[in-house]
């Protein structure tokens, strides 16, 4: 859309001068379709000027009262006259554009809130937190156009909540409609992207005052067209939501009750209500009520049961219902499990642990948490080494939004996210100084998983501390997250130094789930609690399908009449107990969705745990190779239905030719897919060290181009030359084309890791590393005439070998790797010739891989998609594979 | 008993602007004044600074005519350094200068003071502006904004889009005009033209049933000053100062710039925060002096293109020879400038200096003061500099042309209220004419005083012993 930015104002007058800055900042950013001008002030033959746009933006300073943070509105065109007989304004202007040059633009008024007009130079402090503000507003009003598409579950349905989304819609100048529904509100609304942020931030916040939102996801989709706003009418006998829900969030009102001297659940970790509350993780079977649950054992008191009874109560049929007299009790125990208080003091003996810097493992809604004060060294690195976890980085639990933005950058997404009924842990971007973070919880990581309290155990708990607390899944790293009493003693003995637990029984386990906001949009990083299990839809599914995931991050799924139910994470099935839960999760989504698959899909992979007990389930088996999995759960995710050029890139997956594939160019049509061209294959030394031992991706990548001279002393003599010899001789040796691992290489090769804790994090420092520097690409060769073509990284390893011998910073040489593997992308995709190009795969978490490859393709007349609500990494798996059963013609 | 007038504001002049009409026992006009507000902190504000930021900064001043400042304070500058300007860059200084003025015209005309004359002076205040224009003739609107766009075009050309250009500097100029450039204004003055010539007939054609604006709307006796050429001939940007008076006399000539001081002083009246400059010579308030589109006609002996020079002497035939008095005539003395100008940008394209690369002399501090004088659209416009050893601005003195005006516009309203204010009650129309008196002008304050959020504009109504009768304020 060709638009045109005007910033207006006197650049001497202090912040008055935010206009013309604005448009400054916005000009070097060259955004294309974008013309911007700075003026003093607006003046007639502007209008002239702006009817040429599609488009206009003004952008002024304003010392308007109820002004304090930036504000967008939209702007009609007027008849009226503007009040400065020199200058104009946007409306008037907009109005002359209109009658006398036929102008069709549409306005916006960006307003900065100005405190200082006064003569000089230089903005107030308030004006200069704006100015980026509204840069960035404006880089995501000139992004392209979509749709979303909200499900809007909770009290929403005749309180007005229609008229409320109709009415933001308008005011934000959006196109749609919004429908009841079984399930809810579900609308869908088009419009700019940037605009559409706004839409979804204050949804909640300006919703009518009798309506609560037990929960909303998003979808970006392709925009239809739509002309103006409509209210449709509910589609006759659509699905009825199964009643199975995901966990909610405390919602005000019990949070109200439970700091409420007065009140008598003041105090009472178990407090819930039909808005808010346990639900996935106490459900044992259908019909949703409390003998169905595992509040069965406790019996409602004459209060409680007067709640539940009076429809004019918002405990109405609230089957987890209970207060302190009849519900369920804290209880402390010690470590070695010896009850030493109950109720109230139970709670301040494990506050008084986590004071104490002592590791106490706390029962919440669906699990265990390790929990110790991160403000103290020695208390996190007890944890870890107790957890026997070095490396990876631990989650925080904060104590409110404010203390988030203190070690944070936070975005309004991110803020929403934090307080929405999900309550997800969410990635964010860690400042400079993290006061009161200790370094032990992230060791050198860019980013800090961060959540709020999200049931009233953990709002008591942190309302009862002044620091933030580690909370990390109770388990041994790589197993379930415990659920049961013993179990917890069990499994966390040695481990915590203290049990806060209750006697209200897990039915299964819910993680905490892990969402990221990539590109303005939400990517749901590992989906559980709060997301699990609300189904993704599928169109054309006819029979019952039942897909047992892959391996690690492992996920199941089942499906049936137009909907996909992922469950919620299961991790990595490397230990029995895993695998457990996996066979668990299998037979309850069954049961819970009432599904009898008719066939059963899983990886090709013939080693997996998963594919083994799909090969003994009896059931006709589809096997899916493993990124044509990756490549549909992308095309599910945003609605789409090939072809498309699917860029499948993760760490490893099996290719059924004798090779671990993983820098992948997938054509995906309805009926299958074709390898159209993947990275330039290397062998890799030692199998699943070679996932540990970035050095080892670096040593095959090297040895295939025959420049091992190039390795120096990554390895000691001996190790040299037992890996040399591997090489030579193919022992443990496998030929790969994994982007995870040429990834690795590199970092291997800019001295950024040789060995690594945790997945990917290589690849996370060498994106680190790669920050704030201008990237150029190296051009990477794409090798072959007949499919699949081999995209050749040779040349840009030397070169980047040799730059970094001749002394060029790791940073410029990360960003240079990072954009020619963008490039070389965008020239498959060229080659290929699909206007839909999926990006999926683990590789897509890295922001600078994503906004590079999404930008570039856009600016090479693509469309990109890439994952929201289904995760880009392994866990998004079983619902590709759900997608491949249906279209499979066999089984 | 005193009586108490409500006057509708002064709605289409920028500035934080008042008008004062003073009534004597009798229930009579005895005395009127338009305020303004001034703010000095801009004088203040360059203390310090380096002298060859000065034309980058002062431009920044002002949003309707930054090129005025701009000139102005580069010539204050070629002062200092003591040099003369090579010949290309005080040609294509020029040529901004004739954009400036024809782009400020514009908006004067078509944009402000059409309305009046073109809607109807009883027309309502909601239909007599240029919405009002843009239903009755939206070709003429039109037209007007293009005309203007032309003008800020050519100032594009030179000066890049930036803002404020800082395109002049001490000693000449940065960057010459390109072929491109060129052949995009040679293309574009045909339209100009006709758009003028459009213009100038309309109001000769109105003019002649307005017989009442042209004696009643600010007719009366002054000085008048502006530049004027080694020939006598009509000047914008170089040249010497020359005043005459109503009957058509120079009384003083070929003054320059550096001596203004002994012919030019600076009242301060406490009524308005405006400085209110008048001829020396004669004492303040006799030296009542206008500048503008209407006083540089006077003082001119001829305009030097054949096209104005035509104008002229039909607008001297019949209004008044060497000595136009009615302000009313300030519209007409503009549309004859819009003439000249494009006349004069037309017989700049085909010079080829404007294409030179010898466009910059330099040189160091040579002079300690340094007074740059320009034609502004609205009149003559001084920047007195002075400076350190090293360039370090040590005083700045800037004498505009709404300030110059000052003591003839309060005369104008006063000439306007005596006219038509008799009692209490003053119908719309005439209250129309009290503000187009001050339309004439054209004043433009934004320079001498900002406007920084909404501007209220108060018409008082004052009785004998000062007192407030009435009071009447328009939200901005």
């Amino acid at each position: 859309m060709r638009t045109l930015l005007i910033g207006y104002g006197n650049s001497l007058r202090s912040d008055d001068g935010a206009g013309p800055e604005v448009a400054r900042r916005v000009a070097e950013l060259g955004l294309s379709d974008l013309e911007v001008i700075e003026v003093h002030q607006l003046l007639p033959e502007h209008a002239e000027r702006i009817s040429h746009f599609e488009r206009v933006v003004f952008v002024d300073a304003s010392t308007e009262e109820d002004l304090d943070k930036v504000s967008m509105t939209k702007v009609k065109a007027s008849a009226g006259v503007p009040g400065d007989p020199h200058a104009s304004d946007p409306a008037a202007l907009l109005g002359w554009s209109e009658r006398l040059f036929d102008g069709q633009a549409e306005a916006w008024l960006i307003r900065l809130p100005g405190v200082d007009l006064g003569l000089g130079e230089g903005f107030s402090e308030t004006m200069a937190e704006a100015i980026p503000v509204a840069v960035r507003l404006i880089r995501g009003l000139c992004e392209s156009r979509s749709r979303l598409r909200c499900v809007i579950r909770g009290m929403v349905q005749g309180v007005g909540f229609r008229p409320h989304v109709h009415h933001l819609a308008e005011e934000l100048g959006l196109a749609g409609w919004v429908c009841n529904t079984g399930e809810g509100v579900v609308l869908e609304v088009e419009g700019g992207e940037a605009v559409l942020r706004q839409f979804l931030v204050r949804i909640e916040p300006e919703k009518p005052a009798h309506s609560v939102i037990t929960g909303m996801e998003s979808s970006w989709l392709e925009p239809m067209g739509f002309l103006g706003f409509e209210i449709r009418p509910s589609p006759a006998g659509g699905p009825r939501t199964a009643m199975v829900l995901p966990d909610i969030a405390t919602c005000d009102a019990c949070l109200d009750d439970i700091t409420d001297s007065s009140n008598r659940r003041f105090a009472y970790p178990f407090t819930n209500c039909t808005h808010c509350g346990p639900r996935f993780s106490i459900i044992e079977g259908l019909p949703y009520d409390r003998a169905g649950t595992s509040m069965k054992g406790f019996e409602m008191c004459e209060a409680c049961r007067t709640e539940y009874e009076d429809p004019h109560d918002r405990r109405f049929h609230a089957q987890p219902n209970a207060c302190p007299k009849c519900g369920p009790r804290l209880e402390w125990l010690s470590s070695s499990g010896e009850s030493l208080a109950i109720r109230g003091e139970a709670l301040d003996f494990a506050l008084t642990a986590l004071r104490d810097g002592l590791v106490v493992a706390v029962k919440g809604l669906g699990g265990f948490h390790l929990m110790a004060r991160a403000d103290d060294e020695a208390a996190v690195e007890r944890l870890r080494e107790r957890k026997r976890r070095w490396a990876k980085p631990f989650a925080l639990m904060m104590t409110s939004l404010k203390a988030v933005g203190e070690v944070c950058h936070c975005s309004e997404m991110e803020a929403r996210l934090l307080v929405s009924p999900e309550a997800p842990i969410v990635l964010l971007d860690r400042l400079e100084k993290t006061p009161g973070i200790a370094e032990a919880v992230a060791p050198g990581a860019p980013q800090l998983g961060v959540m709020l309290p999200s049931n009233p155990l953990h709002h008591l708990l942190m309302r009862g501390l002044s620091f933030p607390v580690v909370a990390t899944s109770g388990n041994l790293s790589d197993e379930p997250i415990c659920t049961d009493n013993d179990e917890a003693l069990r499994r966390l003995s040695g481990i915590a130094d203290g049990f806060l637990v209750h006697d209200r029984p897990i039915i299964r386990h819910v993680d905490d789930s892990i969402v990221r906001v990539l590109m303005g949009r939400e990517m749901v990083l590992r989906r559980a609690r709060g997301y699990a299990p609300m189904p993704v839809p599928i169109e054309g599914l006819e029979r019952p399908v039942l897909a047992v995931g892959a391996h690690l991050k492992s996920t199941v799924a089942v499906a049936d009449r137009g909907r996909i139910f992922v469950s919620q994470h299961l991790g990595d099935l490397e230990t029995e107990a895993a695998s457990d839960a996996h066979q668990r999760a299998i037979r309850d989504l069954q049961r819970l969705f009432d599904i009898a698959p008719s066939v059963v899909a899983a990886d090709l992979h013939p080693d997996y745990i998963s594919t083994r007990l799909a090969e003994d389930s009896g059931l006709p088996l589809v096997r899916v190779q493993h990124h044509y999995a990756h490549a549909l759960a992308c095309l599910a995710d945003n609605c789409l239905t090939g072809p498309a050029l699917a860029v499948v890139w993760d760490g490893t997956g099996y290719g059924g030719d004798e090779t671990i594939w993983g820098g992948e160019f997938l054509e995906v049509t309805d009926d299958g897919f074709e390898r159209v061209a993947h990275l330039r294959k290397f062998p890799l030394p030692g199998g699943d060290a070679a996932a540990r031992e970035p050095r080892r991706s670096l040593t095959g990548m090297l040895h295939e181009i025959g420049a091992i001279e190039l390795l120096e002393d990554r390895f000691s003599a001996t190790d040299l030359k037992v890996v040399i010899r591997m090489l030579e001789r193919g022992i443990n040796t496998v030929a790969t084309s994994s982007a995870g691992r040429l990834i690795d290489g590199f970092a291997s090769l800019l001295g950024i890791r040789q060995s690594v804790g945790f997945e990917a994090q290589a690849a996370v420092e060498l994106e680190f590393a790669a920050a704030g520097n201008q990237g150029e690409a190296i051009p990477m060769a794409i090798i072959g005439d007949e499919r699949p073509w081999q995209v050749d990284w040779m040349r840009c390893l030397i070169e980047i070998a040799e730059r970094r011998v001749q002394g060029e910073s790791t940073g410029r040489l990360a960003a240079d790797f990072h954009q020619s593997l963008v490039s070389a992308l965008v020239e498959v995709a060229r080659r290929a010739g699909h206007e839909k190009v999926l990006l999926t795969g683990g590789c897509f978490q890295n922001r600078l891989l994503l906004q590079g490859a999404v930008g570039a393709l856009k600016v090479a007349g693509f469309k990109p998609f890439w994952h929201q609500r289904v995760p880009p990494n392994d866990g998004g798996i079983s619902c590709g594979q759900v997608v491949a059963a249906r279209r499979s013609k066999g089984g | 008993m005193s009586k108490r007038i409500v006057i509708d504001p002064v709605t289409r002049i920028e500035g934080h602007a008042k008008i004062s009409i003073f009534l004597d026992d009798e229930g009579k006009v005895s005395d009127a004044q338009f305020h303004v507000v001034e703010f000095r902190g801009f004088e203040k504000f360059c203390e310090g600074r380096m002298l060859w930021e000065m034309p980058a900064i002062t431009a920044r001043t002002c949003g309707i005519c930054p090129i005025s400042h701009l000139l102005a304070s580069s010539k204050a500058s070629d002062e200092i350094l003591a040099v003369g300007v090579p010949v290309a860059a005080d040609k294509l200084r020029r040529l901004m200068n004739l954009g400036q003025l024809t782009q400020s015209h514009a908006l004067s005309f078509f944009h402000l003071s059409a309305p009046d004359f073109l809607i109807g002076w009883d027309a309502p205040v909601a239909k007599r502006n240029i919405v009002g224009i843009i239903q009755e003739n939206p070709d003429l609107a039109r037209a007007g904004i293009r005309l203007r766009q032309f003008g800020q075009e050519v100032i594009e050309l030179l000066g890049g889009k930036k803002i404020h250009p800082s395109w002049a500097v001490p000693g000449g100029v940065r960057s010459g005009l390109t072929v491109e450039a060129r052949d995009q204004i040679v293309s574009k003055l045909p339209e100009a033209f006709a758009t003028t010539r459009v213009a100038l007939d309309l109001f000769k054609g109105l003019i002649r049933k307005s017989d009442e604006e042209v004696q009643n709307i600010g007719k009366f006796d002054s000085l008048f000053m502006g530049l004027v050429g080694s020939n006598g001939e009509w000047e914008h940007h170089g040249g010497l100062l020359r005043f005459s008076d109503s009957k058509g006399e120079i009384i003083a000539d070929k003054i320059s710039a550096q001596d203004y001081k002994d012919h030019i002083g600076e009242a301060v009246q406490n009524s308005s925060y405006l400085k209110s400059p008048y001829y020396k010579p004669m004492g303040f308030p006799d030296g009542m002096y206008r500048v503008g589109p209407l006083a540089r006609l006077n003082v001119c002996d001829f305009m030097g293109t054949p096209q104005a020079d035509a104008e002229l002497e039909e607008y001297r035939a019949n209004w008044g020879g060497r000595a136009v008095t009615s302000c009313y005539l300030y519209h007409y003395a503009r549309l004859i400038e819009i003439l000249c100008c494009l006349e004069k940008i037309e017989k700049l394209m085909d010079d080829p200096d404007l294409f030179s690369k010898r466009l910059r002399a330099d040189a160091g501090i040579n002079n300690l003061r340094g007074v740059g004088v320009s034609e502004a659209p609205r009149g003559t416009l001084f920047h007195d500099y002075t400076v350190d050893e090293n360039g370090v601005i040590q005083a700045v003195n800037m004498i505009i042309a709404t300030g110059q005006n000052n003591l003839a516009m309060n005369r104008s309203v006063f000439e306007i209220a005596k006219k038509y204010v008799t009692g209490p009650e003053i119908p719309e129309g005439v209250l129309n004419r009290v503000e187009h008196g001050i339309r004439n002008f054209d004043p433009c304050l934004s320079c001498s005083t900002h406007a920084v959020g909404k501007m209220p504009m108060k018409v008082r109504l004052l009785g004998p012993g000062g007192q407030v009768l009435d009071e009447l304020t328009r939200d901005g």
